[in-house]
């Protein structure tokens, strides 16, 4: 076994403390039912889970949707509404810490299905939380925060690694494809791309004619955003608990700022996996091969 | 075993399986690049709000021709909840943007639907796609006139057209 090998297994094999990745399980359920019942409360109803042919928004349900076998088996009108009740009672169970990993396991692939229907709607921070949800019901993220089962304080450490590199991941691809898509992010533009995603009425919450009058502030802004995007590497440095409070603001400054739905709440949901340092060289559980 | 440690792998087994997820995490950063994980559908792709708009894109529903639901029109507010919900709003905002396909129309029809159902006297329900620029100066191009009652009739030659360049 190689050194480098060896370090890997060690570092995967190390133990952090239960409760982070036990508050992103509860936070990760939470945001997903709170986008459900979003739905709900705006009169949206069932329609984005139900195909056109029946009055809803599902023009053409994807490739899997369980083989298309869900809606063939209960009809077009009840394969859709049964994922959601499936997938909505399995977060209920997730985040209580009942039966914790079939449900989460239960719940990520409901709500795959869901965005087989809704495919429009399926954005990144849908498949951030449903990863959220794997790693949880791989790892030992029922080991607090239940009243089911024991308490472990300590736990792998490795599904809070990996939270930390989905992070790390989303934000680097984010500020790449900005760079990639269009320059004026750190070039300012006429109107600055970030004044004009503030100013979109059909997300943002703020004047056009206000940014359009301040194109220098908008400018700086959208530059600090790619910067800050960018420098997600840093979570793995010291400066990790730094990086993470600008992370709070700018997610929750987001929300203030536009209305994009979940996405800034269902990002925040894994910031608790932060909170197990990256370099811990806490006791390694499970033994280690020998080489 | 709860704690996620004796679940029958062996850690070095563990830290293959790890390695290969955090290889694919890696390249899912690439812009472009899109790894998918059926039937968990986790297609990776983090272009996160990549770019701004080229101009201010506006829904109007016009009944009998008011202006009942505006975009970000709080005197036009009909059912402005649910169409800015956004479980609704990204299948609109493809209209919007220039699609054409099954997903807008059934957009399309859901809210003239919503529309005839709220305003039952109703004669005509237009869906209006409205474009200006973000320095103001009015409308740019022509409104595009999407869908009219019967909501899922065949939409009439030359309605739903494509929106200004």
């Amino acid at each position: 076994m190689s050194g480098a090998w060896r370090r890997w297994v060690e570092w995967t094999s190390r133990e952090g403390p239960a409760l982070p990745l036990a508050l992103v399980r509860v936070a990760v359920c939470v945001v997903l039912l709170g986008d459900l019942a979003a739905a709900y409360l705006d009169g949206v109803g069932w329609a984005p889970w139900l195909p056109a042919a029946v009055g809803g928004l599902a023009a053409e349900p994807g490739a899997w949707y369980l083989d298309r076998g869900l809606g063939a088996l209960l009809g077009p009108d009840v394969g859709g509404p049964a994922a959601l009740l499936v997938c909505a009672g399995a977060l209920v169970l997730g985040a209580v810490g009942l039966a914790t990993r079939p449900a989460l396991l239960v719940a990520a692939l409901a709500h795959a299905q869901l965005a087989y229907l809704d495919d429009p709607a399926d954005r990144g921070v849908d498949r951030l939380l449903r990863i959220a949800l794997l790693v949880c019901a791989l790892g030992a993220s029922d080991a607090r925060l239940t009243p089911f089962g024991p308490r472990r304080d300590r736990v792998l450490a490795w599904p809070a690694d990996l939270l930390r590199a989905t992070l790390t991941t989303v934000y680097v691809g984010a500020g790449l494809a900005k760079l990639t898509t269009q320059a004026g992010w750190l070039t300012g533009g006429d109107p600055p791309v970030l004044a004009r995603a503030l100013a979109d009425p059909l997300v943002g919450r703020l004047d056009p004619a206000f940014l359009v009058a301040h194109p220098t502030a908008s400018a700086a802004a959208g530059a600090a955003v790619v910067l800050f995007e960018l420098s997600a590497p840093l979570l793995w440095t010291r400066h990790a608990r730094a990086w993470a409070l600008a992370g709070v603001a700018f997610h929750v400054g987001t929300a203030l700022v536009l209305d994009l739905g979940i996405f800034p709440w269902g990002v925040l949901a894994l910031y608790p996996a932060l909170l197990v340092p990256p370099r811990s060289r806490s006791r390694v559980a499970g033994g280690i091969p020998r080489v | 075993m709860r704690d996620g440690v004796r679940v029958g792998i062996s850690p070095g087994v563990r830290a293959a399986l790890l390695l290969a997820a955090w290889i694919a995490l890696g390249a899912a950063a690439v812009p472009g690049v899109h790894l998918a994980l059926p039937p968990f559908a986790i297609g990776e792709g983090w272009a996160l709000f990549a770019d701004g708009p080229g101009e201010v894109r506006r829904l109007e529903v016009h009944v009998d021709g008011r202006v009942v639901s505006r975009t970000g029109d709080p005197a036009a507010d009909w059912s402005a909840p649910a169409v800015r919900n956004r479980h609704v709003r990204p299948a609109l905002t493809a209209w919007l943007t220039g699609e054409r396909g099954p997903t807008a129309r059934a957009a399309q029809a859901w809210v003239c639907e919503r529309a005839t159902r709220a305003f039952p006297a109703a004669e005509r329900v237009d869906l209006v796609a409205t474009y200006a620029a973000f320095e103001g100066g009015g409308r740019l191009g022509e409104p595009v006139v999407a869908r009219s009652a019967p909501c899922r009739a065949p939409v009439p030659a030359g309605a739903g057209g494509e929106p200004p360049p």
